[in-house]
């Protein structure tokens, strides 16, 4: 504490940032990973019990800066924010505290000036993206960013159907949590290209809306709140269900079936046991122009196999910082379609963020059939990825 | 000294507050606990820091740096 206080009061009222990312931690050993860095090398890490004493007493509050560069040159600067909801107090018992916390961490990304607000994890799920209410902002705006995560889901799927040999259209397609923004989104961007789509989700007036919405356009449809009760096997699997842990367990899928676990926190139980399913994790992007965090939070709040990947909620900020595009882009529930996928695909790819390389919890999953060619931030890229950046970029490579 | 008399084991002796009578082991007795008190202390603290406008990821790691 050598600076002066009043010198850090005037410093933190004069930085205003472009944007702000809302999160919150997934699991206790995330938790503990973030103080650790905070606490330093020179002090032990706090034990587990004594991090789940203190942690629910921290108010919302700016973690870190995150300053993010673009291919074109462009830079923004912003704040990580985390609501400091408990890992294991994402259940509806806790929901009004939650909501308060979220709306304080709101707060604090207006006060730091930020002009866009991306709401990541839960953050998005508890206000649903109903933006009243969230405290009385000016000219700050705010995005669940679930647009762009629907983007790299879809992105994600397709990648890993073309290294498995899948086609698509003779595809079974299976959706958790399919009344969410996030699902309803996936139906509409994947129904189309589909055999068929079983939708899965607690609500079943919802469930049958969407159904209906689907139907309308040929594509044959099963809805079902018991993952049990479905006619087919599906092998091809998005979780996108809001559960309060990694809890999920499969009946049946098809032999060799693709399994897309977008979840935060994580939807598939480590137990699981699908020997022969291919898992990834979904909704994730990586940006190739530049990431940098101080405190240096690098890998320990982006915790991955490969580096600068983010959730696509938070990058959906990013990019419309990058653009200077300061507007709500996703916001509510159920109107993601596949031309404002594209819309903000388009955003990502102008400023370098792309589909991250895909990993799972045992780390890369590895393509048999990537050509390994290395950029300079050590992504590999495979013939497919090539086809993607030049589509987007509009460049000849 | 906060930190020091709310933390859980007093690793430097008694911490002067309660004259040489360690008062953790009742607090059960008034209904509290010494993870209640602390948890209550560090929002107050983390609270008054932010009225004075600092920025929070400055305070917070003043905070996660206190003795445990």
């Amino acid at each position: 504490m050598g600076r002066s206080v009043a010198g850090l009061a005037e410093k933190g009222r004069s930085n205003e940032v472009d944007f702000a990312l809302i999160g919150h931690q997934e699991s206790w050993r995330a938790a503990a990973d973030v103080l650790a860095v905070l606490r330093g090398p020179e002090h032990a890490p706090l034990p587990d019990d004594e991090i789940k004493d203190i942690l629910p007493w921290i108010p919302p509050r700016a973690v870190c800066h995150v300053d993010v560069g673009s291919i074109t040159g462009a830079k923004a600067c912003g704040l990580y924010i985390d609501s400091f909801i408990p890992p294991d107090r994402l259940d509806a018992a806790h929901m009004r505290d939650n909501i308060t916390r979220v709306r304080a961490a709101a707060a604090c990304a207006i006060k730091a000036g930020a002009n866009i607000v991306s709401l990541g994890g839960f953050s998005s799920i508890l206000i649903e993206g109903n933006f009243d209410q969230l405290p009385e902002r000016y000219d700050t705006v705010f995005t669940t960013g679930n647009t762009l995560t629907v983007g790299f889901i879809v992105q994600g799927l397709r990648e890993m159907c073309a290294r498995e040999g899948s086609d698509l259209r003779g595809s079974t397609l299976l959706i958790i949590g399919a009344t969410g923004d996030v699902g309803s989104g996936c139906a509409r961007c994947l129904a189309p290209f589909v055999k068929c789509v079983l939708l899965n989700a607690r609500n079943v007036d919802r469930l049958r809306r969407l159904a209906v919405e689907l139907e309308a356009d040929g594509t044959e449809v099963e809805v079902a709140t018991d993952l049990q009760r479905f006619s087919a096997e599906p092998n091809l699997v998005i979780c996108a269900a809001s559960l309060t842990g990694p809890s999920l367990l499969f009946g049946h899928l098809a032999p060799n079936a693709i399994v897309c676990d977008a979840a935060y926190p994580k939807n598939l139980s480590p137990s699981a046991q699908m020997p022969v399913a291919k898992i990834f994790f979904g909704g994730l992007g990586q940006i190739t122009g530049g990431l940098n965090f101080a405190p240096d939070l690098h890998g320990t709040l982006n915790r991955n196999p490969f580096p600068n990947v983010v959730h696509g909620c938070l990058l959906e900020g990013m990019a419309l910082a990058l653009e200077g595009r300061f507007k709500p882009f996703s916001q509510g529930r159920g109107f993601i379609t596949q031309g404002r996928v594209k819309e903000i695909e388009k955003v990502a790819a102008r400023h370098g963020i792309y589909l991250a390389p895909l990993s799972n919890a045992t780390g890369p999953v590895k393509d048999e059939r990537a050509c390994q060619t290395k950029c300079s931030n050590d992504k590999v890229f495979g013939p497919d990825e090539f086809e993607r950046v030049r589509m987007y970029v509009g460049q000849d490579q | 000294m906060l930190a020091e008399m709310l933390a859980r084991e007093c690793t430097h002796g008694h911490c002067e507050v309660c004259q040489g009578s360690c008062v953790k082991p009742s607090l059960f007795e008034v209904s509290l606990s010494a993870a209640e008190l602390r948890g209550a202390s560090l929002r107050r603290y983390l609270d008054t820091l932010d009225e004075l406008e600092l920025p929070g990821e400055v305070t917070l790691a003043w905070v996660a740096q206190l003795p445990v």
